[in-house]
C-alpha cells in the first residue's frame, strides 16, 4: 500500500517537474504562471493527503482489535487479582460497584490486572457474587432483599472478612449490609454476652469496669 | 478480631444500634469503648426515633425516666431509669435540644440556665444574662451540626420576665437576649413591647416551638393565644387559636416543619390543628373517641394533660404512671397512626410512686463531649 502511494507521489512529481519545465520552455506570462500556481498547491496539498492517509492506516493498525468493532455487543471485562494470587473476571459495570475500583479504572491505572493485596479469593468470590446480583437485578427490590437476607446466613468469620473487604473497596450497599447484621448480633445482648458472641476479651481493669458501671447504670440493672 | 475492627467501620456498625444496644456494646471492652465514647453519627439520628423522657417536674428530682420506643431487649418493660444524682443544683426542665436537656435553675433568684444529657452524666451552668430577671419565657432552636465533633449546637433566646426597675421596684422586661452555643455567650438582639413581655412573663408555663424560623409561645390570659417571635426581622406578633374560649388544654409541637396545636374541648373531644397559610388554622385530625376516653381515665377533662411533640411524633401524656397518648408517622408510608402506651408504675421490678413530669423528646447521646465539662 505504502509502496504504491510511493510510487504515484513519484510519478506525479516527476509530470510536474516535466510540466514545469516545458511551460518554462514554452512561454512566461499570466497563463504561465497561473498554471504553476495552480500546481504547486495542488501538489503541496497531495502530498500532505497521502501523508495523513498514511498516518490514519498506521493508527488503525496499531488499535484494530476485536472488541473494538465489536464493541456494541460484548462488555468490557476487568480483571481482578485477590491477595493469594488468583484471578477473576467480571464486566466492568460489576466491578465499578466498588468505589476504589471505579476510581482506579477512571484514573487510567487499570490497564492489564487490578490487584487486590487485602482480600483473599474466598472473599473475592462472594463480593463479586453479591456485586453481580446487585447490578443483574438492580430494580428488583423484593428479590434483592430476600438475596442479602440469604447472603448474611454466614458465619462470622466470613462476615468479618466481608466487612474489611467492603471497606477498602468501598462498596457501601454491601458495607452496610454487614454492619447492620453485625448490629443485629449485638442487639438485645448484655455487655458478657456480646463478648462471647465475639470472642472478645474484657480488658478493663476491675476500677474501670466499675465506672463503666457508673457511666450507664440504666443498662446494668 | 473484632475487638480491633477500624474506628470508622465500628462508627458504622453503632449507627445501627439503639442507644441501649449501644450502651452494652460499649462496655464489652476498652476499643469499642473509646470508639462510642469519642465518635457519635448524625446517621443514628435518623435510624432511629427519640426517646420520651420523663423528667420530674418539681425541683431536686433523684432520676427521670426514659421510655423505649423501640424494643430490642427481651425484658418486659421499656422503660429505664436514669439517675439525676449528678445534678449539683435543684433544677426544672425547660426543653429539649440537640440531644441535650435544657433546665432552669430553682434554686437561685436571678433567672439561670444550665444543659445536661442525662445518658452521659455531664452537666453545665450556661453564662450568666446580660440582663437579670426573674420568671421570663424560654425559647430553644436546633442549629444544623456543625463541622466539629462534639460542638454543641443550639440557640436559647430569653424573653420577658422581671427585673428591678432603676428606682427600686420591678417592672416588666422588654428586653431579649440569644444564647449562641458556639459563642458561649448571651447577646442582648432587641426589645419586645411590653404588653407581650407581660404576656410572657405571667402566662406562659410551657417552652417554645420553632417552626419556619418563628418562636412560638402559647399563653393563656383568659382564652388561649400563641405569641411569635419572628428571629430574622427581630418582630412580635399574636395568634389566636381556634376554638379558643373552648378549649380546657391547648399545646403546640413541631410537625415536619408545620406549627401544630392540639386542643381538649371541655366535652372530650380533641381536635389537632395545622398552621397554614396566612396564620390561617386548618384541622387536620381528631383524637380517636375511645383512646382519647381512656387517656382521660372516665375524667372527661382535659385540664392536666401535657404535650410534646417534635417532627414525626406527637405525645400526650399526664403524669408518670397514667398512660400515653403517641400520634406517630409511619416510616415511608406518610400515613400517621395513634398508639396507646401505658404509664410506668415499676422499672425492671421497682415499683415507683407516681409524679408530676415534664416530657421531653430526646434522641440519646451516649457519647462524651468535652463542652460539657463544667
Amino acid at each position: 500500500m505504502l509502496y504504491a502511494i510511493f510510487g504515484v507521489q513519484t510519478f506525479l512529481q516527476r509530470d510536474l517537474e516535466l510540466r514545469n519545465l516545458s511551460l518554462f520552455n514554452r512561454r512566461k506570462g499570466f497563463s504561465y504562471l497561473f498554471q504553476k500556481s495552480l500546481l504547486f498547491p495542488f501538489s503541496i496539498s497531495f502530498f500532505l493527503s497521502q501523508g495523513f492517509i498514511y498516518l490514519f492506516l498506521l493508527s488503525s493498525r496499531k488499535s484494530s482489535s476485536p472488541a473494538a468493532i465489536m464493541s456494541s455487543s460484548s462488555p468490557k471485562m476487568i480483571t481482578l487479582q485477590s491477595s493469594d494470587g488468583e484471578t477473576f473476571e467480571v464486566e466492568e459495570a460489576v466491578a465499578m460497584e466498588s468505589r476504589t475500583i471505579k476510581h482506579m479504572i477512571e484514573d487510567d491505572c487499570a490497564n492489564s490486572s487490578i490487584p487486590i493485596p487485602n482480600v483473599t479469593s474466598n472473599t473475592l468470590t462472594k463480593v463479586i457474587e453479591y456485586c453481580k446480583k446487585h447490578v443483574e437485578a438492580k430494580s428488583d427490590e423484593e428479590g434483592l432483599k430476600s438475596f442479602d437476607a440469604e447472603f448474611m446466613k454466614i458465619d462470622k468469620d466470613t462476615l468479618y472478612d466481608l466487612l474489611m473487604a467492603s471497606n477498602y473497596l468501598d462498596i457501601k450497599s454491601l458495607l452496610d449490609l454487614g454492619c447492620q447484621t453485625v448490629a443485629d448480633k449485638i442487639k438485645g445482648k448484655n455487655p458478657e454476652e456480646i463478648r462471647k458472641e465475639f470472642g472478645i476479651k474484657n480488658d478493663f481493669t476491675p476500677e474501670e469496669e466499675e465506672e463503666i458501671r457508673k457511666e450507664s447504670p440504666w443498662v446494668f440493672d | 478480631m473484632w475487638s480491633n475492627l477500624p474506628f470508622d467501620l465500628l462508627a458504622n456498625i453503632f449507627s445501627f444500634l439503639s442507644p441501649d444496644s449501644l450502651a452494652c456494646a460499649k462496655s464489652s471492652c476498652r476499643h469499642w469503648h473509646q470508639c462510642a465514647r469519642y465518635l457519635a453519627t448524625p446517621e443514628s439520628q435518623r435510624r432511629h426515633p427519640p426517646w420520651f423522657i420523663a423528667l420530674p417536674n418539681r425541683s431536686r428530682g433523684l432520676f427521670c425516666c426514659a421510655y423505649n420506643p423501640i424494643d430490642d431487649s427481651n425484658s418486659s418493660s421499656s422503660w429505664y431509669m436514669l439517675p439525676l444524682d449528678f445534678l449539683p443544683i435543684p433544677t426544672r426542665p425547660v426543653s429539649a435540644t440537640a440531644g441535650l436537656v435544657l433546665l432552669r435553675s430553682t434554686s437561685t433568684t436571678p433567672f439561670q440556665l444550665a444543659i445536661c444529657n442525662p445518658f452521659t452524666r455531664q452537666f453545665r451552668h450556661l453564662p450568666t444574662l446580660n440582663v437579670t430577671r426573674i420568671n421570663p419565657a424560654v425559647g430553644v432552636i436546633e442549629l444544623d451540626p456543625g463541622h466539629q465533633f462534639g460542638e454543641l449546637n443550639f440557640r436559647a433566646y430569653v424573653a420577658g420576665g422581671m427585673s428591678e426597675a432603676p428606682g427600686g421596684g420591678a417592672l416588666y422586661e422588654p428586653k431579649v437576649e440569644m444564647y449562641d452555643s458556639r459563642c458561649d455567650t448571651w447577646k442582648v438582639i432587641g426589645s419586645m413591647p411590653v404588653e407581650f413581655a407581660v404576656r410572657l412573663t405571667v402566662w406562659t408555663p410551657s417552652e417554645s416551638v420553632y417552626s419556619n424560623g418563628i418562636l412560638y409561645w402559647m399563653t393563656s390570659a383568659r382564652a388561649y393565644s400563641v405569641m411569635g417571635f419572628e428571629i430574622a426581622t427581630n418582630s412580635w406578633r399574636e395568634l389566636s387559636v381556634p376554638v379558643a374560649d373552648r378549649l380546657e388544654f391547648a399545646a403546640l409541637v413541631q410537625r415536619n416543619g408545620k406549627l401544630t396545636l392540639l386542643g381538649g374541648k371541655c366535652g372530650g373531644d380533641a381536635c389537632i390543628w395545622e398552621l397554614g397559610e396566612g396564620d390561617v388554622w386548618r384541622m387536620i385530625e381528631k383524637v380517636p373517641f375511645e383512646l382519647g376516653m381512656r387517656f382521660l381515665g372516665g375524667k372527661g377533662c382535659w385540664d392536666s394533660t401535657k404535650c410534646v411533640g417534635n417532627n414525626g411524633i406527637v405525645c400526650l401524656y399526664k403524669d408518670l404512671g397514667s398512660g400515653m397518648l403517641v400520634w406517630r408517622e409511619v416510616v415511608d408510608e406518610g400515613r400517621w397512626e395513634w398508639f396507646w402506651i401505658d404509664g410506668c408504675c415499676s422499672i425492671r421490678g421497682q415499683q415507683l410512686q407516681n409524679f408530676q413530669i415534664k416530657g421531653l423528646l430526646l434522641h440519646p447521646n451516649l457519647a462524651h463531649s468535652s463542652l460539657l465539662n463544667a
